[in-house]
């Protein structure tokens, strides 16, 4: 079995949620330039 | 120019939400990290604090930093620096070259006991690019290869009345792909290579590095293989740009810090150098923590089950891991390169090219941060080991006996040390792209738009970077 339940610890999400956040807020203020032009 | 209504409130939002997180209670979250290092909030909020700090710099480049400003910056000249210089540092670098191969050959093959080890994992490979960032390119002066190059050229000079040949033309397109595939060996040698803290095999490896620069220089000419083929000295000389110190036709100048990294000769595959760097920090770091340990050891048994030795499948699954760290670190910063293009409205491979830079405080921050403890503890041990370089029992300078203070950097002050030079790192490198796009973009407009995916890409670094370091830490 491969090991993965490390990957599935809280503490790794919360370190990552910052990209995360950032990634949606990029793509959404993209989406609405996209629809602004339209 | 001004920024869009949603972006202001976007980092306004995340303002609040991360003071709002920084005020709950710390009892809310007393886990695990705690144990090591005693810290007033969870490691992870470390991370969120760090996001913060770069949008809030983000937000305060667009605004204030509305033109190109590092490349034009004026040096000043301090005092000459002439050849005398070289020829002093250049004999100290061949001595402690020579001191460290003789140690290695000759001495005990026990890593602790023996000079080679510490200094060449420690002062050489640590302790050089912290100095360099700080006093500029000192390895330059020092190294061992480049000194006996340029005397022996010399001496060739005054023996043979029509000089040398002139030196082949290096092809371009290679760049500095030599040096590349130079610090991926390092890079093995240190994480996957069962025998890296052998003096002899070190002191062996040692030489034969010396030997390879010498053909490339005597081949390529000293200064064209010393920045295209000298692994090292590439390396060293990139991170010596962040230095307000710099050395130019013989005169030392001081100048704004990170200013010599904008003016930057662009020569190919420095990118891939410096992501070769980031990369070997990365698995350095993960090898540390719990994700590695469990997962080394299934891919270890799947290399045993597929005929390996039990040594060789180690070796093997670190070696998947360091590519697989290399090409993570490479994913995030193309990405980054990627949607700057797009924005510039220009060719990625181009635009990555000019924004090479920028990987330079990052990659000095990641092996700042991972290995500023191993710095100032384990680099103690040269107090005692130039007493007594073979570990045979002598005291040339009566420190034989010194010991390491392991109480100078607690674990609570290397993570505050670790946190700042993280963040330091990632805002400097926002700094450099953001005068970099002002310079290629029409307008601060679209440079400022062009920066949020690399503003994307330096958050993930400097959360994957804390990430690395607390798991190092459980």
């Amino acid at each position: 079995m491969l090991p993965i339940a490390h990957l599935g610890h809280w503490a790794s999400l919360l370190y990552a949620l910052p990209v995360i956040i950032l990634i949606i807020w990029a793509a959404v203020a993209k989406l609405l330039e996209h629809r602004r032009k339209r | 120019m001004k920024l869009r209504r949603p972006v202001w409130l976007a980092i306004a939002a995340m303002t609040v939400a991360g003071l709002q997180v920084l005020a709950v209670p710390v009892g809310a979250f007393a886990h695990g990290l705690t144990a090591r290092a005693d810290l007033p909030i969870p490691a992870w909020l470390f991370a969120w604090a760090a996001t913060l700090v770069l949008l809030v710099s983000f937000a305060a480049l667009a605004v204030l930093w509305r033109k190109p400003l590092l490349a034009s910056c004026k040096e000043r000249e301090l005092i000459p620096f002439g050849v005398g210089v070289d020829l002093l540092l250049g004999t100290v670098g061949i001595a402690c070259f020579v001191l460290v191969c003789w140690a290695g050959l000759v001495g005990t093959f026990v890593p602790t006991a023996n000079l080679a080890p510490t200094a060449i994992w420690v002062l050489f490979w640590v302790g050089v690019p912290v100095a360099s960032a700080c006093f500029g390119d000192i390895f330059r002066l020092l190294s061992p290869w480049r000194s006996t190059a340029r005397l022996v050229g010399w001496l060739i000079g005054q023996l043979v009345p029509e000089g040398l040949p002139a030196p082949r033309r290096w092809p371009e397109r290679l760049g500095r792909l030599p040096a590349v595939a130079g610090l991926l060996a390092m890079g093995w040698l240190e994480l996957a290579y069962s025998g890296r803290d052998d003096p002899h095999t070190l002191a062996v490896l040692a030489l034969l590095y010396a030997a390879v620069q010498l053909v490339g220089m005597s081949f390529w000419g000293v200064e064209t293989w010393s920045d295209r083929g000298d692994s090292f000295g590439v390396l060293f000389s990139l991170i010596s740009k962040i230095a307000p110190l710099g050395r130019v036709d013989g005169r030392l100048q001081l100048r704004v810090p990170l200013s010599g990294l904008a003016r930057l000769t662009e020569i190919r595959w420095t990118q891939l150098l410096l992501l070769v760097v980031i990369g070997t920090t990365t698995f350095d770091g993960f090898t540390q923590g719990p994700l590695w340990a469990d997962f080394s050891v299934w891919l270890r048994d799947r290399f045993s089950d597929g005929g390996l030795a039990m040594t060789a499948a180690g070796e093997a699954a670190s070696t998947i891991g360091l590519f697989a760290a290399i090409l993570v670190v490479s994913g995030i910063w193309l990405a980054g390169v990627r949607g700057a293009a797009t924005r510039l409205g220009s060719d990625p491979l181009l635009v990555g090219r000019r924004f090479a830079q920028v990987l330079v405080p990052i990659a000095l921050a990641y092996t700042v941060a991972h290995y500023a403890s191993f710095l100032v503890i384990q680099g103690q041990a040269v107090g005692y080991l130039i007493s007594d370089p073979l570990g045979n029992g002598s005291d040339w300078f009566g420190t034989a006996y010194a010991s390491i203070d392991y109480g100078l950097l607690g674990p609570t002050a290397v993570w505050w040390v670790q946190v700042a030079v993280l963040v330091l790192g990632h805002i400097a490198a926002l700094m450099l792209a953001h005068d970099r796009a002002l310079e290629l973009a029409d307008d601060p407009r679209t440079a400022t738009r062009s920066q949020v995916p690399m503003l994307v890409a330096t958050v993930a670094f400097t959360v994957l970077g804390l990430w690395l370091l607390s798991a190092a830490n459980l």
